[in-house]
């Protein structure tokens, strides 16, 4: 496996077996169709990198109690990640992704393990967060309910997706690019007002992220919006990696996108841009360079303002490499 | 190399005057200089800058206007790709 201490779950979360999973024998895992975990609450598993230079933010804390992981940005300072900036805190897997190995397959002949095509597999990365606002500082008595820098979190933004080097990193990832190294669903509240007292439809917007563009949408509510809780409601940010024209010109690039969704209620539609990319880069995300890619987050400020204050709480990270038999044979390892 | 920023305004006047605003160089308390340039259609607005006024303008987006979205060092025409192109073209259109 390429991530060390992975965790089979089915479509609801619950364990099914299957390497370092604690599953009850009720079936074994499968990858064309089972999620794997990372464990956001084992620091061993990821590697914090922040942005050090002029104006760069106080780095935020991170904490977990083993069920809740928090990201806590308490200090004024820049903490922004944009196309080109990347100010913010990324936290990344230790591990570069294996496609072919996590999924049991053996790689085809002079295909190297971190080799990714995207024409066959396809990997989506979730993101569970809490129910409580996720973005604003409630339950936090550290943090002001509401001042003229937290309003409740606002711009407080969350990245999930991929990282990308040209190298293999040996277990301990680097500062990604700020052009070209990565790219990654979002998800930031949008608008500052209380959010448990208001159900606007763009108190949060979702989409995604790269080093060369960004996009997000309007739309649906979250979880935290409506009181009892919802289960069309938003709670989760999801990236999915996708076809990409690679070998060609500098025209290449990989079409990725990301958004949100509910977990509780598979009928509610994807919040996300009408059409999301990698990017002009042609080594970003293709694959044609075989770059060494890793799951990553991002905790980081929507805005390049000196007083985001926002606090972030995340349940669970999985993500599913779903490879495709179609081109050709794969191969047990 | 230029950044270009889309937002949406809640009536076409508001977008206009995100674009006159661009011309007399100052959005938002944002300093445009005298490179920038926006255009508008309906109630859409695109705004071209320096990424650091691109990034300046991200921090001071009003509450009646919407993000929607932001290419950094967007590509030149040849290198746009064949949907980008069309627009663009389209555009053009009498």
């Amino acid at each position: 496996m390429g991530l060390a201490y992975p965790k089979f779950v089915d479509s609801t979360g619950a364990a099914t077996g299957g390497s370092g999973g604690s599953g009850s024998g009720s079936g074994s895992s499968n990858p064309y169709r089972d999620w794997t975990e990372i464990d956001i609450h084992d620091s061993s598993l990821w590697q914090r990198t922040d942005e050090i230079g002029i104006g760069v933010g106080s780095s935020g804390t991170i904490s977990t109690d083993g069920t809740t992981f928090i990201y806590n940005m308490e200090a004024s300072g820049k903490k922004h990640i944009q196309p080109g900036i990347t100010r913010g805190t990324f936290y990344i897997a230790k591990a570069h992704l294996k496609p072919y190995e996590e999924c049991g397959l053996a790689e085809p002949t002079g295909v190297g393990a971190n080799a990714y095509y995207p024409e066959q597999f396809s990997i989506k990365v979730e993101v569970l967060f809490d129910d409580i606002p996720i973005t604003g500082p409630v339950s936090n008595p550290a943090l002001p309910i509401e001042s003229s820098v937290s309003r409740y979190g606002v711009n407080g933004q969350v990245l999930a997706g991929f990282v990308s080097y040209a190298s293999d990193q040996g277990g301990t990832p680097g500062q990604p690019s700020v052009t070209d190294g990565f790219c990654m669903a979002r998800m930031y509240k949008n608008r500052s007002g209380d959010p448990e007292a208001s159900t606007q439809t763009d108190m949060y917007k979702s989409g995604y992220m790269t080093g060369n563009a960004q996009a997000s949408s309007g739309g649906a509510t979250w979880k935290c919006q409506f009181s009892p809780r919802r289960d069309a409601d938003h709670n989760a940010l999801i990236f999915q990696g996708g076809f990409g024209a690679v070998s060609r010109t500098s025209l290449d690039r990989v079409w990725v996108n990301g958004g949100s969704y509910s977990t509780t209620n598979p009928r509610a539609r994807f919040l996300g841009p009408g059409t999301g990319l990698s990017g002009g880069s042609s080594n970003e995300f293709t694959g044609a360079d075989d770059r060494y890619i890793h799951i990553a987050l991002g905790f980081c400020a929507f805005d390049s303002l000196n007083g985001n204050v926002f606090q972030i709480r995340i349940k669970r990270v999985r993500y599913l490499i779903q490879p495709i038999a179609n081109r050709e044979d794969f191969t047990a390892e | 190399m230029a950044d270009v920023i889309l937002f949406k305004t809640s009536s076409a006047q508001a977008a206009d005057e995100i674009v006159a605003a661009v011309e007399t160089s100052n959005l938002w308390g944002v300093d445009m200089g005298t490179t920038s340039k926006a255009a508008a259609y309906s109630t859409w607005v695109v705004v071209e800058s320096t990424a650091t006024r691109a990034s300046n303008l991200l921090s001071s987006i009003p509450e009646n206007v919407d993000f929607e979205m932001h290419y950094h060092n967007i590509c030149s025409f040849s290198d746009a790709a064949s949907e980008e192109k069309l627009w663009y073209l389209r555009g053009k259109l009498g």
